[in-house]
Parts: C-alpha cells; sequence; structure tokens
C-alpha cells in the first residue's frame, strides 16, 4: 500500500504522534482545550505551547474517568492534527494507528470508528489499547537480555500502563491480553496532581486554581521513595539535618516564565506560611533518596545546573513553595491507595492479584517479565520501588523482574511505530487494519471483531 | 460554675461515622475532577475554539457536570455571537439530524432562540436555514460527506447504554468467572491495614480529632487543625 502510517498514542492527558516510516521520535502535546485567564487567549491542543503566562489555566478535558466522552473537543483537537496544521497528514492515504483506553466501551468505540472514517475519511485504521502497543516491543532489552532468536515477541508479560486517569495491570499472553487478569486502580496522574494541589494550599499557597504549575511541580520535585518511614523521620528535623526539604521558585510570568527547583546552599528564602525556611543541599538529598536509579542520574545533572545558575540571583523578591515530605508522599497513593482512603490495593498488590488469576503454569514467566510504562512511571524511584514490593509479596519460587524503559512515556508509542514498519508484523499488522470501503461496507461490527480478534 | 455558651456561637457537633464516611467519598470525589470552568466562561472557550477552527459545525455543549440532564439549548456555529451573559446556551446532546435543517431530535431547545444566529463563519456548510433556530445548515466535512452526528451524552448515560451493567449483572448470576469490564475491572481492597497521616503536616496521624475524625500528630497541629479546618467544610 502506497500509505503511510501515522501513530497516534491518544491519552488522555496527551497525544503522542508521529509517522512511522520517519525515523524522528514522537512529538507530544496536550490533549485538551486550555484558556488562559490572564491572556484571555483559548489554545486547542500545541497551541498550548505559545501561552506566555500559565497562571490560572483552566482545562477541558476531552477524557472523562479514563473514557473519550466529551467528542467536541477531541474533534477539535484531532482536526489541528489530522488536518495537517502539525504535520503534513492527508488522511485519504493515512493508515492511522490509534489508542483507545483500556477496556473501552462499545458504544464509545463505534465513535471512534464514525470520526476516523466518515469524518477524516482515513484510508484504513486500527485501533488498540496502549498496552497492546507496547507488547510490540523488544521487552527482553529491558532486563539487558536480547529477544530469543526465531521469536518476534515474548511469549508473556504484565504490562502495568500508570498514566493520567488510572493504573491498569494487564496479563499478556502471546500478544493478546489475558482479560481474566485486568486490574484497575483508581490512581493516576490527575489525582496525584489534585491532592498535592490540596495539599500546598492548604500547607503553603493557595494553588487550587493552578493545575499546570503544580503538574509541573509535581514533576520537578516529586520521587517515589524506598524507605517511606525514615525518609517521613527525616523530614521532620530541622532543615540543616533534612536533605529532603525542597524549594521550588514559583515562576512570576513577567520575568520568568518557568519555575525551578532552588539548589544553593548559602541563599535565603523569604515564604509567607511555609515550613522551614533557609539552606537546602540539593545533591546530598538526591543521592540520598534517589539510590542512584538511572532516571534520578538525569534529574540530579538537570537540577545540578540549576542550582549553579541560581546561587548569586538576589531572591528577596521570589515566592517559594516549599516541598518536604509532599515529595514522596503524593506518589506513595500509588502503592496505597488506602492513604487518602480509597479501598483499593496499590500497584504491587494489584500485580499479584492479577497473575494470581491467570493459568498456574504461566506465572512463573509473568512474574519475570512486568514492564512498567505510562507517565506515572517516568517518577525517580519508581521501578526500584515496584521491584522490591513486589519481591516481597510475591510467592518465594518464582523469579521477579522489573522492567522500565528509558523513556516509559513512549514506550506505547515506540511499540506501535514497530507494529506498523516491521516486516515480521507486517502480516499481523495488515490483519488488523479496517480499510474505509470495508467500513461502508459492513459497519463498525467489523472492526469491533477484527481488532478483538487479530493478534 | 458553669459557663454559658457564648450567644451565636453553634452547638459543638460531633460527625458521626456516617457523616465522616460522606465526607470521605466527597473528597475522593473532588480529587477526581478536572479544571471545570463556570459555564459562561466554558462558552467562551468552546466558542473561540470553534472559531478558530473554522467550524465545521454545530457544537453542542452539554457536559456531565455543567449540563447532566440536558436542560439547556444547544451551541449554533456561529458562537462568536454569544455574548458573555447569555447562559444556558448549551445543547441536550443534540442529536442533529443532519436532513432536518429545522429540527433537532430529542431537543427541548426552543428556549432563547433569538440569542444564537445560526449564521456567519460556516464557511462550508451547504444549506442554510437562516432560522433562527438554534440549527444550523447540514454541516459537511471537509471531503463533503455528511458529517457524522457526534451526540454529546453524559459519561452515565454512555456508560448505560454500552450495555455493561446488565451485562455484569448477568455474569454474576450464572457464576461465571467475571471477565472484567470498564465497571468491574476495580481492585480490591488492600490487605494491609491503612496507614494514617496528620492531615495538617503528613506526618504520623496518631490521634484523632474528636469531632470531625480528622487526624493530627501532635498538639501544635491539632491548634492548627482547630483553628483551621475543624468542621468548617462539612457536607
Amino acid at each position: 500500500m502506497a500509505t503511510r502510517t501515522l501513530v497516534v498514542d491518544n491519552g488522555a492527558a496527551t497525544i503522542k504522534f508521529g509517522f512511522a516510516d520517519e525515523d524522528m521520535p514522537y512529538r507530544t502535546f496536550a490533549n485538551n482545550i486550555t484558556r488562559s485567564k490572564a491572556e484571555r487567549k483559548t489554545f486547542v491542543g500545541d497551541q498550548l505551547e505559545t501561552c506566555k503566562d500559565f497562571s490560572g489555566l483552566y482545562y477541558r478535558l476531552p477524557f472523562e474517568k479514563g473514557l473519550l466522552t466529551s467528542w467536541d473537543v477531541e474533534k477539535q483537537v484531532w482536526d489541528r492534527l489530522f488536518n495537517g496544521k502539525i504535520v503534513p497528514c492527508d488522511p485519504s492515504t493515512t493508515n492511522l494507528l490509534i489508542s483507545e483506553p483500556i477496556l473501552n466501551l462499545p458504544n464509545i468505540a463505534t465513535t471512534y470508528d464514525q470520526l476516523v472514517f466518515e469524518e477524516y475519511g482515513f484510508h484504513s485504521y486500527t485501533r488498540m489499547s496502549a498496552p497492546q502497543m507496547a507488547m510490540y516491543n523488544e521487552i527482553p532489552r529491558l532486563y539487558g537480555q536480547k529477544m530469543t532468536s526465531g521469536k518476534k515477541r515474548v511469549d508473556c508479560a504484565v504490562v502495568v500502563d500508570s498514566g493520567y486517569s488510572f493504573t491498569h495491570i494487564i496479563p499478556f499472553w502471546k500478544g493478546k491480553p489475558i482479560l481474566v487478569g485486568i486490574r484497575r486502580i483508581n490512581v493516576g496522574g490527575k489525582l496525584l496532581t489534585n491532592h498535592l494541589k490540596e495539599i500546598i494550599s492548604f500547607r503553603y499557597w493557595n494553588m487550587m486554581d493552578e493545575t499546570y504549575l503544580v503538574n509541573e511541580v509535581k514533576e520537578a520535585c516529586c520521587y517515589v521513595s524506598n524507605k517511606f518511614w525514615d525518609e517521613l523521620d527525616i523530614c521532620k528535623k530541622s532543615p540543616r539535618a533534612n536533605k529532603i526539604l525542597q524549594h521550588y521558585v514559583l515562576p512570576d510570568y513577567s520575568a520568568q516564565q518557568r519555575g525551578y527547583v532552588k539548589g544553593g546552599s548559602k541563599s535565603k528564602q523569604r515564604e509567607e506560611k511555609g515550613k522551614g525556611q533557609g539552606k537546602m543541599d540539593l545533591d546530598d538529598a538526591e543521592d540520598e533518596t534517589n539510590d542512584t536509579d538511572s532516571e534520578a542520574g538525569a534529574n540530579l545533572d538537570q537540577s545540578d545546573s540549576d542550582s549553579d545558575e541560581d546561587m548569586s540571583e538576589p531572591n528577596e523578591d521570589e515566592q517559594v513553595l516549599t516541598m518536604n515530605n509532599e515529595r514522596f508522599t503524593v506518589p506513595e497513593i500509588l502503592f496505597n491507595p488506602s492513604d487518602i482512603g480509597m479501598d483499593q490495593a496499590g500497584i504491587p498488590e494489584a500485580i499479584v492479584d492479577a497473575i494470581s488469576s491467570c493459568d498456574e503454569e504461566i506465572r512463573g514467566m509473568l512474574y519475570a517479565n512486568v514492564v512498567l510504562i505510562g507517565g506515572n512511571a517516568k517518577l525517580p524511584g519508581f521501578r526500584k520501588r515496584v521491584a522490591n514490593d513486589l519481591r516481597e509479596i510475591a510467592p518465594s519460587e518464582f523469579d521477579v523482574r522489573v522492567g522500565i524503559d528509558k523513556d516509559p512515556f513512549g514506550y506505547a508509542w515506540k511499540g506501535a511505530k514497530r507494529l506498523a514498519t516491521m516486516d515480521e508484523f507486517a502480516s499481523e499488522f495488515k490483519n488488523r487494519l479496517v480499510t474505509r470501503a470495508e467500513y461502508l461496507e459492513t459497519g463498525s461490527a467489523l472492526c469491533e471483531s477484527r481488532f478483538r480478534s487479530a493478534v | 460554675m458553669s459557663r454559658k455558651p457564648e450567644r451565636g456561637a453553634k452547638p459543638p457537633k460531633v460527625l458521626d461515622p456516617e457523616a465522616r464516611k460522606r465526607q470521605l467519598r466527597h473528597h475522593l470525589d473532588s480529587l477526581e475532577r478536572d479544571n471545570f470552568v463556570a459555564l459562561n466562561e466554558y462558552e467562551a472557550i468552546i466558542a473561540t475554539a470553534a472559531a478558530a477552527a473554522s467550524a465545521q459545525g454545530p457544537i453542542s455543549l452539554t457536559h456531565t457536570n455543567l449540563d447532566p440532564l440536558g436542560l439547556l439549548p444547544p451551541l449554533g456555529p456561529a458562537v462568536g455571537s454569544i455574548v458573555g451573559g447569555v447562559v444556558g446556551t448549551v445543547g441536550p446532546g443534540a442529536v442533529l439530524s443532519p436532513n432536518n435543517t429545522g429540527i433537532i431530535s430529542g431537543g427541548r431547545s426552543k428556549k432563547n432562540q433569538q440569542s444564537i444566529s445560526g449564521t456567519g463563519g460556516v464557511s462550508n456548510s451547504s444549506s442554510n436555514s437562516g432560522s433562527n433556530f438554534n440549527q444550523t445548515a447540514i454541516p459537511t466535512s471537509a471531503l463533503g460527506h455528511r458529517k457524522p452526528v457526534l451526540p454529546r451524552k453524559p459519561l452515565n448515560q454512555l456508560l448505560d447504554e454500552s450495555g455493561l451493567v446488565a451485562q455484569t449483572f448477568y455474569q454474576e448470576q450464572q457464576q461465571q468467572h467475571v471477565v472484567p469490564n470498564y465497571l468491574t475491572a476495580n481492585m480490591g481492597p488492600s490487605r494491609y491495614p491503612q496507614r494514617n497521616f496528620c492531615s495538617v503536616c503528613g506526618w504520623k496521624g496518631v490521634y484523632r480529632c474528636n469531632r470531625c475524625g480528622m487526624r493530627y500528630c501532635d498538639l501544635r497541629c491539632q491548634k492548627t487543625h482547630n483553628d483551621t479546618r475543624c468542621m468548617k467544610f462539612t457536607i
């Protein structure tokens, strides 16, 4: 087919997209319509990059509780994407590989079909859930091994997708999800950000309106701790001994656009309602708490350069947000939703529960192939924590291996790209596709059956 | 000698467990919220966005939280004409039948007709009834095909229609091994007990407030709690 394939990972927070045949990495932008109170402008999707002032940003999300309900919002974002404003895309000669929510509702699925074919007129398309996309990657590489020759994909794996709306645990067997083993924890990036907003608003500054900003703070400061109670005790100490304390300089949108984590040992900060003033040693904090995970290493370098820059700046008129135990208690909700009163188990327990509902014979293989994807997996220390906790509660006769890509955010997209381009998957890919002609003849039922049954 | 209560002071209330559970549920729901805006501003958002995207058709703005029952009339395509003060121009999940220009099926949409003028800005609509109805011409897509109807339904309605509730019920009846669907894939409770944190500072919440049940860790936090949060946000 002389057509190109556009791979789109349509998430609740961001869209990752790119053409399969290009060598470029995927691009991403926010999947929502935002309105800036200060600038009185509306931004659809990627136009947000042109925004100068992120304070008081109002969001209008197409997804609700993990399902695509607001089609008018989504359509506008898709218009920008599919009508060639961002990348040159001609729907009539393009195959679309798009992602749908896990356990999507059938009636919503038909709307996907409708929109893709009748509205945009794609040549053909297929949709699958993000973990399924991720399965097409070379998973053994995550554990430092190569794929067994002759096989194009692993026989089984458990994918933990921790995204914006939810966290799902899905075991896979030969590329297809084992349906009885699917588990969902209702904690996602959105809940973490909202919780952080509440805590900050109570303890420090009122930021209930500043979703975008708190999201940045979360991504900059939060990490997953391995020694929870110990670190909580450290936070109680005085600022000199408290290595975990971090100060995040809030942006004032006139002078600087982005906030940053404050470093420097001699600087004093001014705060109105904060806890703990004074010094903070950024290097030590990172070293001690992050246990040299590879993700943390990157974090450390970045904040190092930040701290070098602003050591000499006068900081009398800065607004500083203190991040103390919030840094690790907020991501802790992923592992213990009962911390905030939610009656659900956390990720490690859910993995054990999911695997236990699968066949006895493959359980060992499943434990040995756990993959973490999704935005929340980017938190430093996430992989180590999941591996430790899982090892504690998994049966002792099984080997536990937890793998994470350098970029868990785009892992699903990469998998889908491999599906679309690699020869080994060509026949599979072709079998999954539903062309426009077929759709106009038969309707959505064909899509439903083909996407579910094709491997 | 007993102290008389001050005049105008509320009688000291104590939240019983039921009320505390309600509070918790309300709190958890609030954590699920997205950043919603007031109705006026909301329309302004969609309006400007639609105008910017060279309006491809009418947009119905029924939104779960804003208009769950769909009581508001739909929004026309030339939404630039909507001035801030006009509330209630949102469509009741407006299912626009492409062949009828004047009628909105399922619509309770006859209110506020003058407020929306269905003209202007719709570059690729083939016919325009030009009426003051909250209805636009047959929208056409870039391909010249009839546009798919985009019914805007609230999430609850979508869930009902998906038939999953019935399916789950049936499966349970049959005592089958339930394959999870969207409604049942929830993870069950943890086997470990809940850990309690101080609601003020975040350390270990060993003590509980007598009245409202929130936790605190020491006297200082208790004082802060009593001053600021105790019984302030009851439902």
